[in-house]
């Protein structure tokens, strides 16, 4: 075989997104093309780097040479990349979505670098710095990009007093979206009385839209085990456990593999790098409740109990896990330790806003055109992570809001794209931080169906313990629905307001006091679709089906494509004639619509 | 530390810990709660119990709120009502408003929020919730529709009971309150779901439909089944018993708990098997007669008898499930009126030999704690005893302290009962083998030096013939006769000797034959060396299978006591009786109930009076006692049904029961208690005292009374240690003895201040090798009571025959294999008395070699395969097994 120039790699995006759009496949073209051409290089597969609409993402790194991303990699495109980017040293310009082009290097022509791309331009990485550029299953590569030296630092140089008062004075807040200050969390665990304290890692990410954890575990998982096993040592948290949900097999699967090396390694267990403080993690499986993100009723669940919200007080830092003080953080809060210890809080501090300090990354979804994950410094606004970072909106359509934190958080209209992204901002506007889900939409949206999607959510993820959210969410869904059929009354937006109100202030957990966010948070914002729906028998958006009727219009060829598709056989014309829909018959399930090519199906 | 807050404008003032609704209540604020109990965890689930910080104007859950110093709230402020309104809209919103027909109608918690606030409908449309009704479950009944999901009934099932039936299944809306799998409850049927249900998701099955709950009248009484003697509320009307509630206030023993015979066992009172005449004999029938008819019967025959053959011819079986005034009246009638000491009861079977080994060590022949005061045990040590199944409810108080409080505890049982499931520690001895591991444990203490030497230089005699007694008795060589592993009975020892405060609980009787004088003695021994009695939290209690052993024997139902434990024997004693009762008594010993059984079938004695008891059924070896009887010349039943004696008998008298009689209990904890009638007693039946003394006074001794209180007051008057137990201070709680004078608030624990005898008495230990089966025997017996069942009295109790119909006798599995045998096979139990037939089960609670078949069903008659020996000699009763064709495939066949 021939000798392959030393430093030669290809990277592969084998995170969930990548495998879902079929990275399994081009990595076995890319094994079968190397052997073809007798090349044995290393081939990493890496975490998500954040540009999932362009998986499978395949990049060629030769030595002293930019690093060339290509993007939407389909199996049959390898050959052609091996034998003339690799063998041939001749990117591919059309296929390459981005370089990036380190010091002293020479950049490709007709490539853009990734700072040129906008979606990365506007980004800060500090949590996924390494997400994509490593290959998760490998310690190695961890600790070559600086990995555990923060650890390092904190064991062999810090009393865990001062990490606390670093992770204070950094002014980290918690990223789950409740945006607690972290330092003060775990100064109360480590105040607290009882023994032994417990560490949980909170993985239980279930924000429809939201995968920010998810990447970060499956790209980067030695973060999180060095940001808790940091946190163990600052608070004396002999025992840890990271609740992940069983729908992501490859976070937990990852991180299994990385805490065997951790151990292995002396970054975890007994007497950590020789100190005497020691840290024992374990991971717990969650069974897909979203309640369970809640952080009493995920430590029922932890302890085998059924996964309900109990009141606080006591909070976990007093007594928490099997009634033990508790220290509970979200996935990125710990990620976001080491380089804090590490680098100190003055850097950290220096990002952001006045009440947000750092980095927040974001799960872009929805009607826009990157959809994926981006890490940005607080205080972006909302125009800037749609409309640049973001691409903007999909097909060209018109911006209409974004639903920000999930079904707990709220909806921000167009006209407040301005608002910077920080806790503080984000609640005045009536969303929230929340994890960091974003679903865009655009103006073929009824926002009255959207609130009704979210709150379908949060009405069957109810636990069922506390009467306001349990029979509250079903109350104001009834009434939701009631107005997306046509049966809408005038006191209906003054019930779902008061109703609202009642929910969240009565409601026992987290879950409850904010289901009503997205139906309150529309009905601010969009209150005239609302009216438009009661008053008017009619949906602005024309997706409420029973408000709206299918027509065929003079545009109509005649192409019979679709009285073919009709399921119900409601289309009738001759060829080439114009055809008619039979109203009686129609189910108004949309398919005439979006099989014809001439724009000629309408709906009034 | 001391947390005071303003409530409504009032000042309160809570210890550390103390919720907001607590501090409300302490203050009077009416708070609206439906998830709130006051026995289960803080739950928070409701919501309806919102109140305003005045500071920060948010709304908290008073419930599970903790009152903070300085706080202020308000209960009454326009947002509180808003939200209360809104829950309460909610709840009612998919509640179905069926209340015409809803069991709970009329004492519904939503009910009567809904009535305060006065709407009849809400701003969103009443819908359907679509849940289910378990129409399958015996006894207890849930309709998930009306379910509010408070959660109580989960808590109280699993917090209280530790069975965890009942828990919340699905999420959401859909969320509902059932067994796992949907399946029907298979539980203790103690109905405390029922009770604690604020709506009318969870009711009685027997109940429902029947009448509505606002036209009961609630009256209050002690439960006749067991020695725990709970207080219960039976709801009546027309002389009809509908429903039962536990009393759950400061006065009742219970806490408002019940187990399924208290609650639903009341059924065998409205049985149409009811004895409603009196009957007499003429040839092989039993015919109907009237009073006059059957009392001349009874007089002639007992004067016939005593002319002929003296009085010590006749006998008397008192009953320890009636009240102390009958079992008093009857002694006195079978003393004074008769002249013969022959009276006795089958407390000679077990209890009495409990409390008699007490007395020994004692001083005093009754149990030496008080079931209230295992709150402050530090170890528990049930020996023999299924105290969850025994005595249910004393159950529940074990199981707090050990799951909620500081108690440990040790559970020393062949089978796996359901305390072992919350033991520190089980022990499964071998059957009949407490002794040998109560002398290897005291062995083990005094070896070690381990004993409370200051305690027994100053309270305890005869430890030198103890510490001879056992000193070969140690772990090592008790082994081959307990089983029990030598370090682990060290270990327990040292345990024991740690232990500030030990209970120790046996349950002895004919069902436990096992437990026996000498392992009560043992035990006695145990605790003083170890100066466990005499403190709070310390002592030991023989449980009572029966509501008023204690008391039948307190009032002198025994051959060798008169009233109050006075010797027969003291001439003294005798003669301060004789002048208060204005007779001369008999001064030789009576014959015992074994021996009168015994004199019988020797044809020494010729009559014999039966109240409220069932030798045939209940007395060992049936076989004899059938024989005794058939050679009576006169037998006279007293009871509420026809029982198997009642069938052989002369002259059969209808009697009232609990429910139809006033009078008292004395329970397991020397607790005197009031029984208060309820209903009238069907027409022709009378109160078992009234009989007594209109007999008595028939012939020829004045008996006349004007009420069983009026009994009562005789009975205080000559019974020291009832002395100041007045009728009027049982009103609202029960007594425990002694209380020499009005002035005396009772005795929870006993020789707090030294013994009678200035010393306890540590007697020797005298360890008897347990009996071995033979090739023909090869299974021991293990005869014993159900959860469900209470003697025979509520096989009469048609719903609690649902649960457990007919006797099943548990295999151990190794013994199944070797058997053939599968669960539902039919079996032939024969022993040297004779045989029983029954269905079997094939469970691993049973160490293999055992059998374990349950007492209460007349048609199974266990006593058929004992003798008397295992009782007097500690020996045990070994049987056969044999697989055998269906009873029901030969009634086909």
């Amino acid at each position: 075989m021939a000798s392959d120039p030393v430093g030669q790699k290809i990277f592969i995006g084998m995170g969930t997104c990548g495998l879902a759009t079929g990275a399994a496949a081009v990595h076995e073209s890319v094994q079968e093309a190397l052997k073809k051409v007798g090349r044995d290089i290393p081939i990493i597969k890496t975490g998500c780097i954040g540009m999932c609409s362009k998986e499978v993402l395949v990049d060629i790194v030769q030595p002293n040479l930019p690093r060339v991303t290509y993007g939407q990699v389909q199996p049959e495109m390898i050959e052609k990349i091996i034998e003339e980017h690799l063998v041939g040293g001749n990117p591919i310009a059309d296929l390459a979505i981005g370089q990036i082009v380190d010091e002293g290097m020479d950049p490709f022509k007709e490539i853009p670098t990734y700072m040129d791309l906008p979606v990365f331009r506007k980004q800060k990485r500090i949590v996924l710095r390494r997400c994509g550029f490593i290959d998760p299953d490998s310690i190695d590569d961890y600790l070559a990009t600086g990995g555990y030296q923060g650890l390092e630092k904190a064991v062999k140089s810090m009393p865990p007093a001062d990490i606390r008062e670093t992770v204070k004075e950094s002014g980290l807040r918690g990223r789950g979206g409740g945006g607690f200050p972290t330092g003060l969390k775990w100064e109360f665990c480590a105040n607290a009385d009882g023994d032994p304290k417990y560490l949980i890692c909170n993985a239980d990410e279930g924000d429809p839209g939201a995968f920010m954890d998810r990447s970060i575990l499956e790209g980067d998982p030695h973060a999180v085990i060095e940001g808790m096993a940091i946190a163990s040592y600052a608070i004396g948290a002999e025992y840890g456990y990271i609740y992940c949900r069983a729908e992501y097999p490859l976070a937990i699967q990852r991180l299994k593999i990385a805490i065997s090396q951790a151990e292995e390694k002396g970054y975890l267990g007994q007497n950590i790098l020789g100190s005497d403080t020691s840290f024992t993690l374990r991971i717990k499986e969650g069974a897909g409740a979203f309640v369970c993100g809640e952080e009493t009723a995920l430590m029922a669940s932890v302890e085998g109990k059924r996964g309900m919200p109990r009141p606080r007080p006591p909070f976990p830092a007093h007594r928490g896990l099997w009634d033990h003080p508790t220290n509970i953080n979200n996935v990125e809060t710990y990620a976001c330790v080491p380089p804090i210890v590490f680098d100190g809080a003055e850097s950290y501090a220096a990002i952001g806003t006045e009440g947000t300090k750092g980095t927040k990354v974001f799960a872009l979804a929805g009607k826009i055109n990157n959809t994926g994950l981006i890490e940005v410094a607080a205080g972006t606004t909302l125009g800037e992570i749609i409309h640049e970072i973001g691409g903007g909106i999909e097909g060209g359509r018109e911006f209409k809001a974004a639903q920000l934190g999930g079904p707990s958080g709220g909806c921000l209209p167009a006209n407040l794209v301005e608002t910077p992204i920080d806790y503080d901002s984000l609640i005045e506007a009536g969303a929230m931080m929340g994890s960091g889900g974003v679903v865009v939409m655009d103006d073929s949206d009824c926002m009255v169906d959207v609130a009704r999607f979210f709150l379908t959510f949060t009405e069957n993820e109810s636990c069922g313990k506390c009467v306001p959210c349990r029979v509250g969410t079903k109350a104001m869904n009834a009434v939701l629905t009631r107005i997306t059929e046509g049966g809408g009354v005038e006191e209906d937006l003054e019930n779902l307001a008061q109703l609202g109100e009642q929910i969240k202030k009565t409601s026992l957990c987290g879950l409850g006091q904010t289901a009503p966010n997205p139906v309150l948070s529309t009905m601010r914002y969009f209150r005239d679709e609302y009216e438009a729906h009661i008053h008017d028998g009619k949906c602005p958006a024309k997706i409420c089906t029973a408000l709206i009727t299918f027509g065929i219009n003079e545009a109509c060829t005649g192409c019979t494509v679709c009285a073919k598709k009709c399921p119900v056989g409601a289309i009738t014309g001759e060829r080439k004639e114009l055809h008619v829909i039979d109203q009686s018959l129609c189910t108004k399930c949309n398919v005439c619509f979006e099989v014809c090519k001439f724009d000629a199906v309408v709906k009034e | 530390m001391k947390i005071n807050l303003t409530i409504d404008g009032k000042k309160a003032e809570v210890d550390s810990g103390a919720s907001i609704l607590d501090a409300a209540r302490q203050v009077d604020v009416e708070i609206p709660t439906f998830c709130d109990h006051k026995d289960l965890m803080p739950f928070g689930s409701c919501r309806i119990c919102v109140v305003e910080d005045d500071g920060t104007k948010r709304l908290f859950a008073s419930c599970v709120t903790p009152a903070t110093d300085g706080m202020v709230i308000k209960t009454d402020t326009e947002q509180v009502k808003e939200a209360r309104e809104a829950i309460l809209e909610l709840l009612l919103t998919y509640h179905p408003l069926d209340c015409p027909v809803c069991p709970q109608s009329g004492r519904c918690d939503l009910q009567d929020l809904a009535f305060i606030h006065g709407k009849d409908s809400g701003r969103f449309a009443q819908g359907d919730a679509e849940k289910k009704i378990d129409l399958d479950s015996p006894l207890i009944e849930m309709n998930e529709n009306r379910c509010i999901l408070c959660g109580r009934c989960v808590r109280i099932c699993n917090e209280v009971q530790g069975e965890g039936q009942l828990d919340f299944v699905g999420r959401g809306f859909p969320t509902a309150v059932e067994p796992a799998f949907g399946r029907a409850m298979d539980c203790e049927f103690c109905g405390q779901c029922i009770q604690a249900c604020p709506v009318g998701a969870l009711y009685s099955r027997v109940f429902k439909h029947t009448t509505p709950a606002w036209e009961l009248t609630p009256v209050r009484t002690t439960c006749p089944f067991c020695g725990v003697g709970c207080t219960l509320n039976l709801e009546v009307k027309n002389d009809r018993i509908y429903h039962v509630l536990g009393a759950d206030d400061e006065g009742a023993v219970n806490n408002g708990f019940l187990c399924s015979k208290g609650r639903f066992g009341y059924e065998y009172v409205g049985n149409p098997d009811r004895l409603k005449t009196p009957m007499v004999r003429k040839g092989d029938a039993l015919v109907e007669a009237t009073w006059e008819e059957a009392y001349d019967r009874i007089v002639s025959g007992l004067k016939k008898i005593r002319e002929q053959s003296g009085a010590d011819a006749v006998g008397g079986i008192a009953s320890v499930r009636c009240t102390n005034e009958d079992n008093y009246l009857f002694q006195k009638f079978m003393r004074a009126a008769l002249g013969t000491n022959n009276v006795d009861s089958v407390a000679r079977f077990g209890h009495l030999q409990a409390v008699e080994a007490l007395r020994k060590a004692f001083g005093i022949a009754a149990p030496t704690d008080s079931m209230a005061d295992i709150e402050k045990s530090d170890l528990i040590f049930a020996l023999d005893a299924n105290i969850t199944e025994d005595a249910n409810v004393l159950g529940l108080k074990v199981l707090k302290r050990v799951r909620y409080g500081d108690g440990k505890l040790i559970v020393a049982n062949p089978r796996k009962i359901k305390l072992a499931k919350f033991a520190d520690t089980h022990i499964r001895h071998r059957p009949g083998s407490g002794v040998a591991l109560l002398s290897s444990i005291i062995n083990v203490i005094l070896e070690e030096g381990l004993e409370d030497k200051e305690f027994v230089a100053q309270k305890v005699s005869g430890l030198d013939d103890l510490k001879a007694s056992v000193a070969d008795s140690t772990p090592e060589k008790m082994e081959n006769h307990t089983s029990v592993p030598a370090d682990q009975v060290r270990e327990i020892a040292r345990s024991i000797a740690a232990s500030p405060a030990l209970t120790i609980l046996l349950a002895p009787g004919l069902a436990n034959a096992y437990t026996g004088e000498d392992t009560v003695c043992a035990a006695t021994n145990l605790l003083l060396i170890t100066g466990n009695i005499g403190k709070p939290g310390a002592g030991i209690i023989p449980i009572s299978e029966y509501n008023n052993i204690q008391g039948s024997m307190d009032v002198g139902a025994l051959a060798e006591f008169l009233p109050g434990y006075q010797a027969v024997s003291d001439a003294g004693a005798r003669r301060s009786f004789e002048d208060l009762w204005k007779a001369t008594l008999p001064s030789g010993p009576g014959l015992d109930s074994e021996g009168m059984i015994q004199a019988a079938e020797d044809g020494k004695l010729k009559g014999l009076y039966v109240m409220g008891e069932d030798p045939l059924a209940s007395f060992p070896d049936r076989g004899k006692v059938s024989g005794a009887m058939e050679n009576l010349d006169l037998l006279v039943v007293q009871d509420i049904f026809l029982t198997d004696t009642a069938r052989v008998a002369d002259v059969v008298l209808p009697a009232s029961c609990g429910p139809e009689k006033n009078g008292t209990f004395t329970n397991t904890d020397r607790r005197v208690q009031r029984v208060r009638k309820a209903i009238n007693a069907p027409k022709n039946t009378r109160d078992d005292w009234k009989i007594i003394s209109e007999l008595g006074t028939a012939m020829g001794y004045d008996m006349s009374y004007t009420s069983a209180m009026d009994v009562y007051r005789e009975i205080i008057g000559v019974v020291p240690f009832y002395a100041g137990i007045l009728p009027e201070r049982l009103d609202k709680t029960g007594i425990h003895w002694p209380c020499p004078e009005a002035s005396h608030p009772g005795t929870e624990v006993l020789h707090t201040d030294g013994f009678p005898d200035g010393r306890a008495q540590a007697g020797p230990v005298q360890f008897q090798e347990p009996a071995n089966g033979t090739a023909d025997y090869p299974y021991l017996l293990l005869p014993g009571t159900l959860l469900y069942h209470s003697g025979t009295t509520t096989t009469k109790a048609v719903s609690l025959n649902d649960v457990a119909p007919t006797a099943v006798a548990e295999v151990n599995p190794e013994d199944a294999r070797s058997l053939g045998l599968t669960s539902g096979d039919w079996v032939r139990l024969k022993g040297k008395k004779g045989s029983i037939e029954m269905e079997a089960r094939v469970a691993d609670r049973n160490m293999q070699g055992t059998v374990f078949v349950p007492t209460h069903y007349r048609d199974t008659s266990v006593n058929t395969l004992l003798t008397y020996e295992p009782v007097k000699e500690k020996g045990l009763t070994f049987v056969s097994i044999e697989k055998i064709e269906s009873m029901a495939k030969d009634a086909e066949g």
